[in-house]
């Protein structure tokens, strides 16, 4: 065994962290800048899931070059490179036309999908409002007080999805906005707490990952989460036009669960409800 | 005599893969098992230890028993063949952190864990070198398996220290280091967004120290880019690979080893920071925790301020710091090198009817 409690000095870490913060000398927003400095010189295709980024990233890619470059350290290997070059070029060359003839090709098969699901994406519930009335008439009322229970007093700012607990935290307040649209908006380490209910059923695959990655970033260390999911099967049930018609589907409880750990969070625990679990994790 | 020939698809000195393979050849022979070394490819120091995969002929009674860490198509004429199989796994990093780099190594690497699963049907008994990938393989549908660590002969680390590259690496300032191909999986770029925290706040004159060579160049270009955006030239150093004595020189020059690495499947460096008395500090995922143990401080996230604070809360105590090089050199023991040969050998047997 150990002397030494590295659990203390994690606490201690912890603890330097959070007195940084409060003095302004890791002031907010820190990570985010350096973040966004890096995201610069990195591949559209880690930025995020921008279908658009990812076929320009193809489409810069679909050029296939024939001339190897020649330089050496060793002016003779230089050389051996470039006669090589001069005998085999014929043969180079004649392949990168094939090559780049397929890539060209597939890049503009990708184009049309690409334009294809926007169309898709435009004739889905969202832009149909009065279909999307009918069916949120029979939506599943999300297990909010438990969902606040959950929570447990926090000291901070706490974000919830329903205006309806906004009097249940000293310091809460709702969005109007689209939560991870506004979730980009917020600093890091900003909130204390995060309630996410009934909104995440029915939001894309991206969205729902999005939202995690989005709350790792968010919540402080250890601030709290609570996201009240659907069953599969409740939700589709309750509202089979929605469940049909919506761009996502609810993830199961394990999945979110999963998920929650994947993006650092601990303490990760389902609650499992009539129809809905409540899934709770902290940061 | 039953004979246990690997296979293994890259075989280079210097390298864990490499030298476990030869720690386990010698095992086998010890055990009176005839052995050999079949290779796709090989570096020329250590092509006469080996044969072309392709030349491979067998008697009744011989195994094989692939070292898989990459796709290779060594793997799919494995499945082709007919003598027992057994697999000793070492992890593949996952296509997703490097496919938007590189793309053909992600397709490599994609393959790579395609075969991996392929071979589970035929595979006899797999050995892990660690939990994480033991728990991999039982994913991926193997039904029997064990853990031992890769086989380290520390002896190993033990280089002669460069003077002259030790008097030119010594500073006043702060020394983080950080060992290992520069990779995005390796995720130097979160490295040097801690280290630009730390400056600023603690200690301006410290130095961010990254060996390896490079297995992305986009990734390098980035980090040059990244350093030069954040205006950090000359305090983070692309060392490139080095000598062996110029990397025995880092060691010594080092304050503190930090590791924001995304994947390992078991993570040699960290241990080899432990062994030249550096304490360690590492963001816990895959196969770090348990190949750091106690030996070091583990971070649930790495966050850049975070990582910073760590850094500065073990070399700003020099009781702490003694500590954890006490605790590593004694994690370190826990690699004991004939205890692991033991129970890889006796693993075999039983694996083989002996």
């Amino acid at each position: 065994m150990s002397e030494l409690d590295l659990g203390h000095v994690l606490r201690e870490i912890d603890d330097e962290v959070r007195a940084r913060r409060a003095s302004g000398d890791f002031p907010p927003g820190m990570e985010r800048d350096l973040e966004l400095v890096f995201a610069r010189f990195a591949p559209a295709t880690l930025t995020g899931d921008d279908l658009e980024a990812l076929v320009e990233a193809a489409d810069r890619a679909a050029f296939i070059q024939s001339d190897p470059p020649t330089a050496s350290r060793i002016p003779a290997v230089s050389i051996l490179k470039r006669v090589e070059r001069k005998l085999l070029g014929w043969f180079f060359r004649f392949l990168a036309q094939q090559m780049t003839t397929f890539a060209g090709v597939t890049v503009q098969a990708l184009r049309q999908m690409a334009h294809r699901i926007e169309t898709l994406e435009e004739a889905t519930p969202a832009a149909n409002p009065a279909l999307m009335s009918l069916a949120r008439q029979t939506a599943l009322v999300p297990p909010l007080a438990a969902a606040v229970d959950a929570i447990g007093p926090v000291d901070g700012r706490v974000l919830v999805s329903h205006d309806d607990v906004v009097d249940r935290f000293p310091n809460a307040y709702a969005t109007t906005d689209d939560v991870a649209e506004h979730l980009l908006d917020v600093d890091d380490d900003a909130l204390a707490g995060l309630l996410l209910a009934g909104i995440t059923d029915r939001a894309p695959l991206g969205t729902q990952v999005s939202l995690v990655e989005r709350a790792a970033r968010v919540l402080r260390r250890g601030g709290r989460i609570a996201i009240v999911a659907s069953s599969v099967a409740a939700w589709g049930a309750a509202n089979p036009v929605e469940a049909d018609l919506a761009p996502g589907r609810p993830l199961h409880p394990e999945t979110w669960a999963h998920l929650l750990v994947e993006h650092g969070f601990a303490d990760v625990r389902v609650a499992p409800g009539d129809g809905q679990s409540i899934i709770t994790a902290t940061r | 005599m039953p004979a246990v020939h690997q296979l293994v698809p890259s075989f280079a000195p210097r390298d864990a893969v490499g030298n476990h393979t030869l720690q386990v050849q010698g095992v086998l022979r010890e055990l009176g098992v005839r052995s050999e070394i079949y290779v796709a490819d090989a570096r020329r120091e250590v092509a006469s230890l080996c044969h072309r995969y392709d030349e491979l002929t067998t008697e009744p009674d011989t195994w094989l028993l692939y070292q898989a860490s990459t796709g290779s198509p060594m793997a799919d004429w494995l499945l082709g063949r007919p003598e027992p199989l057994l697999v000793n796994y070492h992890n593949i990093t996952p296509a997703a952190l490097f496919a938007p780099w590189e793309p053909h190594v992600g397709v490599e690497l994609e393959a790579g864990r395609r075969q991996l699963k392929a071979l589970a049907a035929p595979t006899r008994f797999a050995i892990a070198d660690s939990t994480f990938n033991e728990e991999e393989l039982l994913a991926l549908g193997y039904e029997a398996t064990a853990v031992v660590p890769i086989l380290l002969d520390t002896k190993t680390f033990e280089k002669t220290v460069d003077e002259r590259a030790l008097a030119r690496l010594r500073h006043t300032g702060t020394v983080w280091l950080f060992v290992g191909r520069v990779a995005p999986n390796k995720a130097q770029h979160d490295l040097i967004k801690a280290f630009s925290v730390y400056r600023r706040v603690y200690d301006p004159d410290a130095r961010l120290r990254l060996v390896g060579g490079s297995s992305s160049h986009a990734y390098w270009t980035a980090l040059v880019d990244y350093v030069s955006a954040l205006e950090l030239e000359p305090y983070v150093e692309l060392c490139g690979d080095v000598p062996d004595g110029v990397l025995a020189a880092h060691y010594r020059a080092a304050d503190v080893y930090v590791s924001a690495s995304d994947h390992e499947g078991f993570g040699v460096p960290l241990l080899e920071a432990m062994h030249h008395r550096v304490p360690v500090i590492a963001y816990a995922t895959t196969a770090v925790p348990e190949t750091v143990g106690y030996g070091g401080v583990l971070l649930p996230d790495k966050d850049p301020a975070t990582m910073a604070a760590a850094v500065h809360r073990v070399v700003s105590d020099p009781a702490l710091r003694s500590s954890l090089v006490a605790a590593g050199e004694r994690r370190l023991a826990d690699f004991d090198l004939a205890t692991n040969r033991k129970r890889f050998g006796d693993l075999v047997l039983g694996a083989i009817g002996r």
